[in-house]
């Protein structure tokens, strides 16, 4: 029986097509957007963060608010509180970045029923640089009570996402990404809350988010001709976190490694460590931004000056279980 | 004959009939002396701009101009809620008992409003500006959602915000939206009492003529006396004639409006009176010396 999940994932996962994360978040959009209480509203992003599909599909629905993220945070709380199901997009830098108190009180003490799509997540933004590199967005949406905090590790899995939040009631973050890249997961009936094993192994825990989750997929996979088992689970919901699943997979390798394109401060990995920390501690490891600004310039080229690139992670893992 | 659109800022007309303003002005002596008997009790809040607000709150909830069935009253200035509470209070949502209960853990009236604590409270506020971009999501929602129905019968949004507040950029932020949406089913009203935690507003900020710059951002403005409640139905009476984009509603103010050693005076901003302090203004304000 393969290691591999066929569940999740496509027979040629290995060789899968390139698509960017956020083109999910434009055709999900067009399709719930039939329901006509789905309202999106843009802070002059609407191209580069894919809702402008929605907007070509829906225009009597869609609102150009202009550059003014506190605004818009503060619209899409009021346009929820009629009734209506508003997502607002921008890029994470900026929303969360820039309006984090507006999702604060507007939308996350209210309840707001607000979908808050960050794109450009991480530095895989690339050569726009540190300014435009969301790397600090899964900590400022997951310390917010009543927030949910979803990251899709593709465009197929992105698009289930916006479809699972729309149907959520209550805020939620989507963070999405820049850079074509393999999209290798089947569609399938994505639960929030619940996290995807795409590979068994017992001899590290291998908890990815984002891009680097394909990587890691492939990491394994060469070390596995070293005689190296990985599981590897791809942390879909960063909020809830999926306690079940990780702890099951903790206690089985008792070794955990963590890779995101985040700080490692706040980020996935923090969540799992304190997850971890207290209820079954082990090992553990997270890689990501370390505690520095994001650089400019091509995406690939910027991770492996992080250490996010298959070269680094693998050097990373085999160094961690020789320690 | 509904006013078009950006004629400009002007002084609204006395209409010469003093039955039902006089009744409002009473009501919004009422309303602050039950903002002083909260404050009193809570030993915490805010003075100063809840009492010159007063007749602000008497015309929305009992003035008869606005419909309290479908209408919706935001706060953006969320330190003004003793007020907001008081009035609900009085308009018979919840029991006024409980009114002593102002800013206790567990109570429905917290010292910021968090919306949902009472079905009333549309917003929550407190940090400055947030609330004017929620009522305008609001009235751009609401314009959707009645399509093609005239102006006339959409709900409206009524947001009060504070001449303090509109340091905060989003403020300009949601003006934009306002304006470029043609928001007409949304009136604002600025307190303007000139005053701030820290000082005069006019020695914080250089608004000028405050009306002039609302105006340049495309908001039809009405300039009026703030403390009149004539003045303030003949104002909204106005605004929801107005067609093709918002109404902003300059109510100019005194802070601490109705208490002689409060009035004009930042250090009253969130002052809590004493006992004595307490007894005089009630005095003043022809009000009961009782405990809410």
């Amino acid at each position: 029986m393969s290691k591999y999940s066929d569940k999740y994932l496509i027979s040629e996962w290995r060789t899968a097509p390139k698509r960017a994360i956020r083109d999910g978040v434009g055709e999900a959009l067009v399709k719930i957007g039939e329901d006509e209480r789905v309202v999106v509203l843009s802070a002059d992003l609407a191209g580069s963060t894919r809702v402008d599909k929605f907007a070509e599909t829906f225009p009597d629905r869609f609102f150009e608010l202009g550059v003014a993220e506190q605004n818009m945070a503060g619209v899409a709380a009021g346009v929820a509180f009629t009734g209506l199901i508003p997502f607002m997009a921008s890029y994470a830098a900026f929303s969360p970045g820039r309006n984090w108190e507006q999702i604060r009180i507007s939308i996350a003490l209210s309840k707001a029923n607000v979908k808050i799509i960050g794109s450009h997540g991480g530095v895989a933004t690339g050569k726009n640089g540190p300014s435009h590199q969301g790397t600090e967005d899964i900590a400022l949406t997951r310390v917010l009570p009543n927030m949910t905090v979803l990251t899709p590790a593709d465009a197929t899995q992105c698009q289930t996402m916006i479809e699972a939040a729309y149907k959520l009631v209550g805020p939620v973050y989507i963070r999405t990404a820049r850079p074509e890249t393999p999209n290798f997961t089947k569609k399938y009936d994505f639960e929030i809350g619940k996290i995807e094993k795409y590979r068994e192994g017992r001899d590290v825990t291998i908890c990815a988010s984002g891009i680097p989750v394909w990587e890691s997929l492939m990491v394994a996979e060469e070390l596995a001709k070293e005689g190296v088992e990985c599981e590897v689970l791809n942390i879909s919901t960063i909020k809830p976190l999926d306690r079940e699943t990780i702890i099951e997979s903790a206690r089985k390798t008792n070794k955990v490694i963590t890779i995101e394109d985040h700080q490692i401060a706040g980020g996935m990995g923090s969540a799992i460590a304190e997850l971890l920390g207290e209820e079954y501690p082990v090992p553990i490891k997270r890689m990501g931004i370390t505690d520095k600004f994001g650089l400019s310039g091509e995406w690939e080229e910027v991770y492996k000056w992080f250490g996010l690139d298959r070269v680094s992670l693998k050097k990373a893992v085999v160094d961690y279980l020789h320690e | 004959m509904p006013t078009l659109y950006g004629t400009g800022i002007y002084e609204l007309g006395y209409t010469g009939n003093m039955g039902p303003a006089l009744d409002l002005q009473r009501v919004a002596n009422q309303l602050r002396g039950d903002v002083l008997r909260m404050v009193h009790t809570a030993q915490a809040g805010h003075v100063a701009g809840p009492l010159s607000a007063g007749e602000i709150y008497s015309v929305l909830y009992f003035g008869g101009v606005v419909d309290l069935a479908q209408d919706k009253i935001v706060l953006s200035c969320g330190h003004y809620c003793p007020i907001m509470y008081a009035a609900l209070a009085r308009n018979g949502n919840f029991p006024r008992s409980e009114l002593k209960t102002f800013m206790q853990a567990g109570s429905r009236l917290p010292g910021h409003p968090e919306r949902g604590s009472l079905p009333e409270v549309e917003v929550s506020a407190g940090p400055l500006g947030q609330g004017v971009s929620v009522a305008v999501g609001m009235a751009l929602a609401l314009k959707i959602q009645y399509g093609q129905r005239s102006q006339k019968t959409t709900p409206r949004v009524y947001c009060v915000l504070s001449d303090g507040e509109i340091q905060e950029g989003q403020v300009w932020e949601a003006f934009n939206t306002a304006v470029r949406r043609q928001l007409d089913n949304l009136i604002f009203i600025l307190d303007r009492n000139r005053i701030q935690i820290e000082n005069y507003v006019a020695q914080v900020a250089t608004y000028g003529e405050v009306a002039g710059r609302l105006e340049a951002f495309g908001l039809h403005v009405l300039e009026i006396e703030g403390n009149r409640t004539d003045k303030i139905m003949e104002a909204i009476t106005q605004a929801k004639e107005v067609m093709g984009g918002p109404v902003m509603i300059v109510a100019n103010t005194v802070g601490g409006k109705g208490v002689s050693f409060m009035e004009n005076d930042p250090s009253w901003h969130d002052k809590v009176p004493s006992q004595d302090e307490l007894t005089k203004a009630l005095k003043e304000l022809g009000e009961k010396n009782e405990q809410v």
